[in-house]
């Protein structure tokens, strides 16, 4: 496997997170006469008639509007979308992080339809799809045309309904076929937690999902019962995602009714303060939260709560400074608009558009070490996914030359944080009421 | 509760804008019957202006929504109908160049696959001069990407009567690094057409260009070439791009019997049909008729192409061609804006058009697969040909016209008779 396949891969996952939610009740302007929408309205009907009549071929009436709808939100900014009901549909199941499928994750790889990993306990896990595997059919008909997007499109489908696959296995060059039951699949937002050193968790988080709340809060339950005191969140090339979850993770660490973010819109009812509702989850553990600058929006909230409040260390590179919060707006027919409705600003009344955030401890990767981390991590998953599988010999020949590639960000966190406990165990050790009784340096790792 | 809070929210909306429906519906009168669906689209467009209007971050026109959308509209039809926005008080006047004039650089490009490409340079032209080629990749035109440009914005640059340098960068096929070409526009001029006589008694008939000089100047060339004692003609239309249609006519009545059709104009509207038929006595009338075409045979040559399409007057040979046969029409709005439009698109005699599906060749000759080139490689190549520069290298594609054309003889003697 070639560097650039995967990074293909990579490109893909990144492209698809790049959009903002915000919920937020507007009342409605009284329905005043507004002479000047009728009149504009008149003209574009004229331009609408003027092209039916006269264009070399019939095109509906509907066509045309979407066309006009295309059009008119490419003239907004780059975040503002007109979506037809198929990229509306798709939007959702990103947001929610669940649909009807079979539980694999595939790319194209030297021109076939290629199995990257089976996620467990899913359909595709249990019929025994391996990594590697090369899809050839989907119910009967050749794969070889189809792009990324048309095979996953076949692929997904309600739970419960049936899919065949033919998949020709890597190495032996078997030809299987498989018929499997669609299941509910889960996109896991929350990955690899681990405790990397003694009381030194690591959690790394790839967007901002419906149910990335709850189980950022499992995964810290069980890192907490694993003697984790400290902790790296990694929001590394996270693209955003739901605004309400990225309130609700900074919430787990800061609380006390502190404001978080506000956003601030044109008109009035997009000025909204965001607190902490009360108690944090996880008020004291010792932290450090991973950026890049493939962190935005959600991540940048998120990192920007956290540095405004002191209550943790951002470490990294500077974010991507995505300030715009969008709405998305369903329309009758089954299309939607995402439009960008509101600035929004950190605790400290930080905009951060265009800017992002700067790190506390600025720690530069260069892209080349990037891409070599994510193809490495890729890799290591692909081998550990498929235990004494055969066919991974040229993935364990690709991963002895990365070996040498070390996660710089990840080296340093971790090595502040055994630093800072350290020091907390030591000064802890004349006791927490003198502690508070400190100014200066101490109040400053109380709030860490 | 997201889901439920936007469908309250747009009920109210689509009250709302209930009553501008009706509106329009009584203001209106020149909508046909049957367009009840026109309201229901209207609906849509007035609730997103209102959307927009009400909670985007900046505050907007209505006026600048609707050349939005009015720009949207047409650029969702094909990529040559677009709009052009109501002149700026001291800008330049709305207008533009037809499609049809290739102007002083002397190129045709278009979009395939998303990607601004050369469909041919005119031979002898400016374009062509300067090294570009049929099938090139422009990625920028100055310091400027192309991407993400409109197409009615970027064709404007390669069109009329301009007199400035045209730095291009541009990818090519077989080639590892980007070009760099600078284009210095000139008047196209030299002969729109040539003969001569090949090996079997066969003429060859190249044009390069369909202009107002083209039929004067293919009629001297087939007045030559029949008394030379040409028996059978290969038409060569590679790489000749858009042109005058009025030509391409003229230059088919030059060849087809009196009478006989050469293309037919489809549109919509009444009076916008059109059928082409040989008005005059044609100067070579008997065939065997080739015609060569490729991917950069365009417009008014794939007009004249089509006339000997379906393999009844003569047989197509070569590439799929480029697809681009149309007639442009400009209407200008109330405001001073514009549209510009296909209004009509060529048919061949048996019916098919031409208009982005291209026309299939008869016998395809795929183009021959490039080897990998070292630079060195290369470098020795070019030595090689400018050794042999005085040996002309045969034609490949009209060795094989002529074999046929000379198979067809043998075949079928009564057409010789």
């Amino acid at each position: 496997m070639t560097v650039r396949t995967l990074n293909r891969v990579v490109a893909v996952c990144a492209s698809l997170g790049a959009w903002y939610l915000l919920v937020a009740v507007i009342p409605f302007p009284s329905p005043a006469v507004d002479t000047q929408l009728k009149k504009d309205l008149d003209f574009f009907v004229s331009g609408m008639d003027l092209i039916q009549r006269n264009y070399y071929r019939e095109v509906k009436g509907s066509e045309l509007a979407y066309g006009a709808l295309k059009g008119m939100c490419a003239g907004l900014d780059p975040h503002s979308q007109f979506m037809d009901e198929e990229i509306y549909k798709e939007m959702k199941i990103e947001t929610e992080g669940a649909f009807g499928g079979l539980g694999i994750e595939i790319t194209i790889r030297d021109q076939f339809l290629t199995v990257v990993s089976p996620i467990e306990d899913t359909p595709a896990f249990k019929a025994g799809v391996r990594a590697g595997d090369r899809i050839i059919e989907i119910e009967g008909k050749s794969t070889k045309d189809l792009s990324l997007v048309e095979a996953v499109r076949k692929l997904r489908g309600p739970a419960g309904t049936v899919v065949h696959i033919t998949v020709m296995r890597a190495g032996t060059g078997e030809l299987l076929p498989f018929a499997m039951t669609r299941a509910h699949i889960q996109i896991q937002s929350i990955k690899d937690a681990k405790i990397v050193r003694d009381g030194i968790g690591y959690v790394r988080m790839t967007q901002f999902q419906e149910r990335t709340g709850r189980d950022l809060e499992k995964a810290l339950q069980e890192l907490k019962k694993k003697g984790m005191r400290a902790l790296i969140l990694d929001l590394r090339n996270n693209p955003g995602g739901l605004l309400q979850i990225a309130i609700e993770i900074a919430d787990k660490f800061i609380g006390g009714e502190k404001l978080l973010v506000y956003t601030k819109g044109r008109i009035r009812t997009q000025n909204i303060e965001f607190k902490s509702p009360g108690k944090a989850a996880f008020p004291d553990c010792l932290m450090v939260v991973l950026v890049n600058k493939g962190s935005a929006s959600g991540s940048e909230i998120v990192a920007g709560a956290v540095q405004d409040w002191g209550r943790g260390i951002i470490l990294g590179s500077t974010t991507f400074g995505k300030g715009s919060v969008q709405s998305v707006l369903p329309l009758p027919d089954g299309s939607a608009l995402r439009l960008t409705t509101a600035k929004y600003f950190t605790p400290k009344g930080r905009c951060i558009q265009k800017i992002g955030i700067e790190p506390d401890i600025a720690v530069e990767m260069t892209d080349e070490e990037e891409i070599q981390l994510l193809v490495k991590r890729r890799l290591e998953k692909m081998v550990s996914d498929n235990p004494g599988g055969k066919d991974m010999e040229e993935e364990k020949e690709e991963l002895k030359k990365l070996s040498d590639v070390t996660d710089v960000h990840l080296e340093r966190a971790v090595d502040l944080l055994q630093g800072l406990l350290a020091y907390r165990g030591s000064s802890s050790g004349s006791g927490t009421d003198k502690l508070h009784a400190k100014k200066g340096t101490t109040r400053r790792l109380n709030a860490l | 509760m997201r889901t439920r809070l936007g469908i309250a929210r747009y009920l109210i909306v689509s009250v709302l804008i209930a009553s501008g429906a009706i509106f329009v519906c009584s203001h209106d009168a020149s909508l046909q019957a049957g367009e009840t669906n026109i309201y229901k689209t209207l609906d849509i467009i007035s609730d997103v202006i209102t959307i927009i209007q009400r909670d985007y971050i900046e505050k907007l026109s209505s006026e600048k929504l609707i050349q939005d959308a009015l720009r949207g509209m047409l650029a969702s039809l094909d990529s040559y109908s677009h709009y052009i926005p109501p002149p700026e008080p001291k800008g330049t006047p709305a207008g533009g160049v037809p499609v049809q004039d290739l102007g002083t650089y002397g190129l045709e490009v278009a979009y395939k696959n998303k990607l601004l490409t050369v469909v041919a340079p005119i031979e002898n032209g400016p374009a062509w001069k300067s090294g570009l080629k049929s099938g090139d990749i422009i990625l920028k035109i100055g310091e400027e990407s192309v991407e993400e440009r409109p197409f009615a914005e970027l064709v404007h640059q390669f069109r009329g009567s301009a007199s400035k340098e045209l730095l291009l960068q541009v990818a090519r096929r077989g080639e590892r690094d980007f070009l760099n070409l600078t284009i210095t526009p000139a008047k196209i001029e030299g002969p729109a057409a040539r003969s001569e006589m090949l090996r079997e008694k066969v003429g060859l008939l190249r044009v390069t260009r369909f202009d107002p000089q083209t039929a004067p100047r293919v009629a001297d060339c087939l007045k030559n070439l029949k008394a030379a004692g040409a028996n059978g003609l290969v038409i060569d239309v590679r790489d000749c791009p858009a042109g005058d249609t009025a030509a391409a006519i003229a230059v088919a009545e030059l060849l087809l019997p009196h009478g006989e059709l050469i293309a037919t104009l489809r549109g919509r509207t009444e009076g916008g049909s059109k059928e082409f038929r040989s008005q005059s006595k044609p100067i070579i009338e008997r065939g065997p008729f080739v015609v060569l075409i490729n991917g950069g045979t365009s417009g008014a040559a794939e007009v004249l192409a089509g006339a000997f399409h379906g393999g009844k007057k003569g047989m197509l040979m070569g590439q799929k061609s480029f697809g681009c046969a149309f007639e442009e029409g400009s209407f200008n709005l109330s405001d001073g804006s514009m549209i510009k439009m296909i209004t009509a698109v060529y048919e061949t005699p048996d019916g098919q058009e031409i208009q982005d599906e291209g026309l299939d060749p008869d016998i395809e000759v795929p183009i021959p697969a490039l080897p990998p080139e070292t630079a060195e490689e290369k470098k020795a190549e070019k030595k090689k040909v400018k050794e042999k520069k005085e040996e002309k290298p045969a034609d490949p594609m009209v060795q094989r016209a002529i074999d046929l054309i000379k198979g067809i003889r043998i075949i079928s003697p009564k057409e010789k008779a």
